[in-house]
């Protein structure tokens, strides 16, 4: 009896001894800014980015990304893959609960899966389980369950693939795991509407407590987490415009906030405020219709690769807090060609190419057989950075006899321009008049798969993002056999080649990458946002 | 008066009708609907197609226009796009802090207008009345936006009386007047500017408005007939001045109301003038829908509140249909 209670005398001094070492201090609040409210906190229904920050915080997945893009334990402890790769079993870590202190499940997982593939879901998360073995059949109403989802025990679940399916872990990782024992009771075409998205029940390290609309949203430590408690006791999220939630930050009244880069000479200055400069995965681009005979020109997208002077936009709008592209990966990506060959910027070098193709410049304009070198270039307002890089590749095209004229919209009217819909409101495929040219930005997270819906014949709206209309079976290649290959070298010399190949082919031309930038109080510590977004070691975060 | 007022009602429910299904045509017409803010590499197409459909915004403008205008009658305002919520819920939480501010402001307005422009329009080119005409330039040369931000890095961020945004402090759980004093703290800054952006026009026109009262051959009769210049000012002038001001007051209101959108955005105040923006940028049509709404039900009342008081004050105006 004695030893007994030795032994658990000494568990409890590791535990205590764990959480002191993680947390230097524990309990205190933190207040976080972010520019704009979350629509709902239900993670399968359009989370946005500003919904994603919060719900990470309430909710957990099976696996979640590393800061290299790899896969680690979240809700699963343990996975593995069966020996022709097409089935993946997951074991739960032991005594996970919910909020609510209910036992969490291999069920749980289970429910949260199907109810995605169910015919009357309409959340927008769909296809990320379609590769499912029998998920069509469930979402077309053709089976009353899916055939690829086993439940073994309470907390294992096997999970099948009808062919091999690499960014597997990469999709799990995005879908966060429901209560079944909540969302079971609703219809799940009703869980737009329904109440829980605003009093969310989770398994992550802070419970949900209020939300205020339109001022913020209060969470409370989860003191039984499983992977130990938060250091804090509560964190608010305070939704504002970004100026003002800047200062909001100086005064004090918020320990960490975004920091546009116009104003990051206010951060610089303060003694109080720690500016934290991330690397992000997401770059813009110009987009090209391929469609237009002009622009299927290879020469004409090269000339204009060379045209453009990102290194100006880097310096001169973004303050220096980014780099050029010169592929459709950032370097920080695994998947980056480091043997890549920089695109110059190089006037002279654009000015040849467009001769040698036969476009003659006369009257300071370029044109061949009668046709004019003359496009439109449609961006999106609201980002300071893409408004005035349009004015300034302008100008950048003006001089090597491209006549580029600017169109300013808000994103949903250009995803009116790429996404076109008839007379009749239904989707339809793009024409070479919809658009020239066009200004967006990638978020390339997890997996380079993604790319798929974006340069194959088959994704061209209205199956897919393939706006451009890139048809070229080389690069659609490279990408379906970097989603059947799980070997994580030869998926990246897959990935390598298909970067490689988009440099040179420049369906989009890469721009520019942005850093983001936080500002955080002195007295919140151990703020560390990375690539997978701001609130990645909330857990650890604690306040003086 | 009641078949005047009848009649002004029932004009105001035909206008209402033509004012909302204009504004309904109008953004249904702005491409791209609330589904296309949405759009992300994990869904697919098709999924938009269904939630769209899902949402009953696949289909044409008028049918739209009818289910709305049906559900309207039953008194429901449909569902945010954006988040879900009953439109008529998210207005209940958001209307109070919107009320508390608008109210708040324009009782100063009419106060502050009413003194000063009385006071200037009696004492022309006094210092009161140079100074009240650089407020009203002031007032109407500076955008809000600015205004609003000048007072949050002045008198928050340097000096730091006042709290930069919020409408009320979160870092600790206050109660009763605690609680009134701290919200009143948070209103000081979105009052100045909602304040010193609305007084503009209203003060000019109580200013003119009583110097032309005081140029009639009235108030020069009885001045002859040695009236004392208070008398004059109050009895005679104000009640003549003061009736086109009336009627400015009851059709600004409304205005004023929807005027607090960038104010409210600003000072990141839980409002409704926020929630429009925000339902805006999202293509959130339900919401802004309803907003709309209201706005136009209270210019319609607001117009026939002034024209009922106007021919409470002035025997001349007849209220007779």
């Amino acid at each position: 009896m004695r030893k007994l209670l030795f032994l658990s005398a000494a568990l409890l001094m590791t535990g205590a001894y764990a959480q002191t070492a993680t947390c230097p201090k524990v309990g205190g609040t933190a207040t976080i800014a972010q520019n704009s409210e979350p629509g709902n906190l239900n993670p399968l229904i359009f989370p946005t980015t500003y919904d994603t920050n919060i719900e990470e915080l309430v909710f957990n997945a099976l696996v979640k990304p590393t800061a290299d893009l790899n896969y680690q334990a979240d809700l699963a402890q343990s996975w593995t893959f069966s020996a022709d790769k097409k089935t993946l079993t997951f074991k739960l870590r032991p005594n996970i609960k919910w909020h609510d202190g209910q036992p969490l499940t291999a069920r749980d997982v289970a429910f949260t899966l199907t109810a995605i593939a169910s015919p009357k879901y309409n959340g927008g998360a769909f296809s990320q389980v379609e590769v499912l073995s029998g998920a069509d059949a469930y979402h077309d109403g053709k089976a009353t369950s899916i055939s690829g989802i086993k439940v073994i025990d309470d907390r294992t679940i096997a999970l099948s693939t009808d062919k091999v399916y690499a960014p597997i872990l990469a999709t799990l990782a995005g879908i966060m795991i429901l209560p079944q024992h909540i969302y079971g009771k609703i219809p799940v075409e009703s869980w737009q509407k329904d109440a829980t998205n605003r009093n969310p029940v989770g398994s992550g390290p802070f419970k949900f407590k209020q939300y205020r609309s339109g001022e913020l949203i209060e969470l409370e430590a989860n003191k039984a987490y499983f992977a130990g408690r938060p250091c804090l006791d509560r964190l608010i999220v305070r939704f504002g415009d970004a100026n003002t939630m800047l200062a909001a930050l100086v005064k004090g009244e918020v320990d960490a906030a975004p920091v546009p880069v116009p104003s990051v000479a206010s951060v610089k200055d303060n003694a109080n405020v720690k500016l934290t400069v991330v690397n992000q995965l997401d770059f813009d681009y110009v987009g090209t219709n391929l469609r237009n005979p002009v622009l299927a020109d290879k020469a004409v997208r090269t000339a204009m690769a060379y045209a453009i002077n990102r290194k100006a936009i880097v310096t001169g709008l973004m303050s220096g807090y980014g780099t050029v592209v010169d592929t459709l990966f950032p370097k920080s990506h695994w998947a980056y060609p480091t043997n890549v060959k920089p695109i110059p910027y190089d006037p002279a070098l654009a000015q040849k190419t467009l001769d040698d193709a036969g476009w003659t410049m006369s009257g300071g304009m370029r044109s061949k057989d009668g046709k004019a070198l003359k496009l439109r270039l449609f961006y999106t307002t609201g980002n300071p950075v893409r408004e005035r890089g349009a004015a300034l590749i302008q100008a950048n095209l003006r001089q090597i006899g491209i006549q580029v004229d600017l169109q300013s919209m808000d994103f949903p009217t250009l995803v009116t321009y790429l996404l076109p819909k008839d007379g009749q409101n239904k989707p339809r495929a793009v024409n070479a008049t919809d658009f020239d040219l066009f200004i967006l930005g990638f978020g390339i997270e997890r997996d380079p798969s993604e790319y798929l819906s974006y340069f194959t014949t088959d994704g061209q709206p209205p199956n897919g993002y393939n706006f451009t209309g890139y048809t070229d079976a080389a690069g659609g290649n490279l990408l379906m056999k970097g989603q059947e290959t799980v070997a994580q070298a030869a998926r990246k010399s897959l990935y390598n080649q298909f970067g490689l190949l988009m440099r040179d082919q420049l369906p989009w031309i890469p721009l520019t990458q942005a850093q983001a930038l936080y500002g955080s109080q002195t007295r919140l510590h151990n703020f560390a946002p990375d690539i997978r977004g701001v609130n990645v070691n909330v857990a650890r975060w604690w306040v003086q | 008066m009641l078949p005047f007022i009848a009649k002004r009602g029932l004009q105001g429910v035909v206008l209402l009708i033509i004012v909302s299904f204009i504004s309904f045509a109008v953004m249904n017409l702005a491409p791209g609907n609330a589904m296309q803010t949405f759009i992300n590499p994990r869904m697919s197409p098709q999924e938009i197609t269904r939630a769209e459909a899902a949402l009953g915004i696949d289909k044409p403008v008028p049918l739209q226009y009818l289910s709305w205008v049906s559900n309207l009658a039953k008194g429901n305002f449909g569902y945010s796009v954006r988040n879900g919520q009953s439109v008529t819920a998210l207005l209940k939480q958001r209307a109070g802090p919107t009320l508390l501010l608008t109210m708040t402001s324009f009782v100063l307005i009419v106060v502050i207008a009413l003194g000063i422009g009385i006071y200037s329009a009696a004492r022309p080119y006094s210092i009161i009345d140079y100074l009240s005409t650089m407020l009203v330039f002031a007032g109407i040369s500076i955008p809000s936006f600015f205004f609003g931000l000048s007072l949050i890095y002045l008198f928050s961020v340097q000096l730091g009386w006042f709290p930069t945004s919020g409408f009320e402090s979160y870092s600790a759980d206050h109660q009763g007047w605690a609680l009134l004093f701290d919200r009143l703290w948070h209103m000081v800054l979105p009052v100045c500017v909602l304040t010193l952006t609305g007084i503009a026009g209203i003060l000019r026109h109580v200013r003119s408005s009583v110097s032309e009262a005081l140029r009639q051959d009235y108030v020069r009769t009885a001045r002859s007939k040695g009236v004392g210049e208070v008398a004059i000012l109050f009895k005679h002038a104000l009640r003549n001045g003061l009736i086109p001001v009336v009627t400015l007051l009851g059709l600004s209101l409304p205005a004023f109301f929807a005027g607090s959108v960038i104010t409210e955005t600003i000072f990141a105040w839980p409002g409704m003038g926020r929630l429009l923006v925000d339902s805006v940028f999202a293509r959130d049509y339900p919401v802004s829908m309803a907003i709309n709404t209201i706005t136009a039900v209270l210019v319609i009342v607001g117009s026939l509140v002034a024209d009922v008081l106007y021919g409470l004050i002035d025997p001349r105006v007849r209220l007779e249909s």
